[in-house]
């Protein structure tokens, strides 16, 4: 087995090791982790950290996504496509509201590496795109 | 004013106002034109993937954790956290009629000035080959215009014949002089108002060429006037590897178009050489595992694809075909390498052009003995077949000879014959460059050469005879040269009637 595979599988179970109960990363967990890592460092700390940081990544999307909105005011918006994400993905999903003022008016929500958007920047990159 | 408003809003009104979906990454790293992307989880393989300020790429190495990119284009303006995204589509290039004449690069987009492509098909630049079923056996003439590849190598459409050799030996020269040929016939038999004329139309991809070559290659095309009915995909050496790479694969798209619409297409590459080059440099970027020559495991594959794409289809699947002229440069002669190999390997038959030839003035310099076309031969014309039938051998036995009769001071009347019958054919083949000559001319002239009109004048005046023998069939012997163009066949009459015009022209010869 290569080094870079051993790394790999350390990570997987690192971020096994991260989960709560109700299969989250959980924040204490992490910390006891990367505490426990401290004191005893392998001799690849920093790669091992890196692949860490990479399975925490992308382990996330499975219940968080991340949604972006032109305006602060979109708590109704923010409910709908909470219920609208759990719904399809039949999971519960917490929504880490941001803001974007490149967007004008809409939103973006992203899940993971899928990317849903409806704003009138995109419009206008369309509307560029058929013009040009 | 009110006409540009209106054109705009409906712009607008037609834009889907739904929200869209996208699969993104992020560029991780990016080096020699290559990007590494984490995310991208639902991209295809051979997907374009779309960079910022519309640079495109194609998903090349799909991992468990990143893509592999090749970018297609400018990399100065990526960055390290820049956004990928997926666009749904495979690469694909414009193809139709709209392209004849134009230059375009790897990707389809025109780089002659000459304004935009209005084509709306579009052909995926990876396509797969057609099957058993829909093939047909090579039948019909493809004519190079060259005496010593028509003659001795005949080439059929839907044949791939590889033309090899070592650096400046001719072997751009046979393609274009090919491509000529056909604008020719193809102007003849638009004129003759044949229903049932076919005419051929040419791709030429230049791979990892200098651009002077290239320009150079256009012009001579121009001043032809072949390049009405020749399409130029062009990935110059000084285009990234990924281009020079996709190149031969979007000229065959091209090319597939002309095929699958019933007609008759022929695609140069040049040269596959350096498409194997710019292939290993990508491959090891992306860190594949190289094998011989560190050229990937799947470098067969990647010319055995493209060349397999070449093919005659049957009267069912349109009666169309695409002929195949790669072109391989060897390194001092040497047609055992890896490549060389590989490609002779997987065409109906190669022209090697030989170096010492080729300095000694004899151009083409092909080589008899190490050339050959598998099929082509089922292509020739009946009245060319019946004169070229031996010449082959003879050239062969010319060779032979030649060599032994080096260390002979006395020979034998037989042996002297089969010399100086050798060397008088090897003048005749002598012919120059871009100067095509039609099919009815060669037979013509090879008639007169089986006939014996040849044997009384010097060796060194051949080739000048032979010039002047063709200039007197294009003007005053027009008659049996049109009787073989239009029946394919050597009938006694037309045989008595080229036997008077060439006795008349050996009168004014003399």
């Amino acid at each position: 087995m290569s080094n870079s595979s051993k790394i790999k599988k350390v990570a997987k179970k690192l971020l096994e090791l991260s989960l709560d109960d109700q299969g989250r990363v959980g924040v204490d967990k992490v910390k006891a982790v990367l505490d426990s890592l401290r004191e005893n460092p392998p001799s690849d700390h920093r790669t091992l950290l890196r692949e860490f940081l990479f399975q925490v990544r992308r382990y996330l999307p499975n219940y968080q996504c991340e949604l972006e909105t032109a305006n602060d005011a979109q708590s109704d918006l923010n409910s709908v496509l909470t219920e609208k994400v759990n719904a399809s993905k039949e999971a519960d999903y917490t929504l880490d509201a941001s803001l974007n003022k490149v967007l004008i008016a809409g939103y973006k929500l992203r899940i993971g590496d899928d990317v849903y958007e409806d704003s009138i920047h995109q419009r206008l990159e369309n509307l560029r795109r058929t013009l040009s | 004013m009110s006409s540009i408003t209106e054109l705009i809003r409906k712009e607008i009104e037609s834009l889907s106002t739904d929200p869209t979906k996208t699969n993104v990454g992020t560029i991780t790293a990016l080096a020699d034109g290559v990007a590494k992307v984490e995310g991208l989880s639902k991209v295809m393989f051979n997907e374009m993937v779309e960079f910022p300020n519309e640079v495109l790429g194609i998903a090349l190495n799909l991992e468990e954790d990143s893509v592999g990119c090749v970018i297609l284009g400018d990399t100065s303006s990526l960055k390290e956290g820049d956004e990928a995204r997926t666009t749904g589509k495979l690469l694909s290039v414009p193809v139709g009629m709209e392209l004849l004449g134009r230059v375009v690069d790897a990707v389809g987009r025109p780089i002659d000035g000459k304004g935009a492509i209005k084509s709306e098909v579009e052909f995926p630049v990876e396509r797969i080959a057609p099957g058993i079923i829909p093939r047909k056996s090579v039948d019909q003439p493809l004519q190079t215009g060259i005496m010593a590849v028509d003659s001795m190598i005949p080439i059929g459409r839907g044949q791939r014949e590889l033309i090899i050799g070592d650096r400046s030996t001719g072997k751009t020269t046979i393609a274009i002089d090919t491509i000529i040929n056909q604008a020719n016939i193809n102007k003849q038999g638009e004129k003759s108002g044949d229903p049932d004329f076919r005419p051929v139309y040419c791709i030429y991809v230049a791979i990892g060429q200098k651009n002077s070559n290239i320009a150079r290659t256009i012009k001579v095309l121009e001043q032809t006037g072949a390049i009405d009915y020749v399409t130029i995909v062009s990935a110059p050496a000084a285009d990234n590897p990924a281009n020079q790479y996709l190149a031969p694969y979007a000229g065959c798209a091209i090319g597939e178009w002309f095929m699958e619409n019933g007609r008759d297409a022929l695609i140069v590459y040049d040269d596959l050489s350096k498409h194997a080059v710019a292939y290993r440099q990508i491959s090891l970027i992306l860190k594949r595992p190289s094998g011989r020559e560190a050229y990937p495991g799947d470098v067969f594959y990647l010319h055995s694809r493209l060349l397999e794409r070449s093919a005659r289809l049957n009267e069912d699947n349109g009666n169309g075909s695409l002929t195949a002229l790669p072109i391989i440069e060897t390194q001092m002669g040497d047609v055992a390498g890896y490549i060389p190999t590989n490609v002779i390997s997987i065409t109906d038959g190669q022209i090697f052009l030989e170096t010492d030839l080729f300095n000694k003035g004899i151009r083409p310099a092909v080589s008899v003995g190490l050339s050959v076309s598998r099929v082509g031969s089922a292509a020739q014309i009946k009245a060319y077949k019946k004169v070229a039938g031996k010449v082959k051998l003879e050239l062969a036995q010319f060779r032979e000879l030649a060599a032994f009769s080096q260390f002979e001071s006395d020979l034998d009347a037989t042996t002297k014959a089969r010399l100086e019958r050798g060397a008088r054919i090897v003048e005749m083949f002598k012919q120059g460059a871009y100067n095509p000559v039609p099919v009815e001319v060669q037979t013509a002239v090879m008639w007169a050469m089986q006939n014996d009109f040849f044997d009384s004048i010097p060796v060194s005046q051949i080739s000048e005879a032979v010039i002047s023998l063709k200039d007197f069939l294009k003007t005053q012997g027009q008659e049996p040269c049109s009787e073989i163009y239009i029946s394919g066949k050597m009938e006694e009459e037309t045989e008595q009637k080229l036997r008077t015009a060439i006795e008349e022209w050996k009168r004014s010869f003399a």
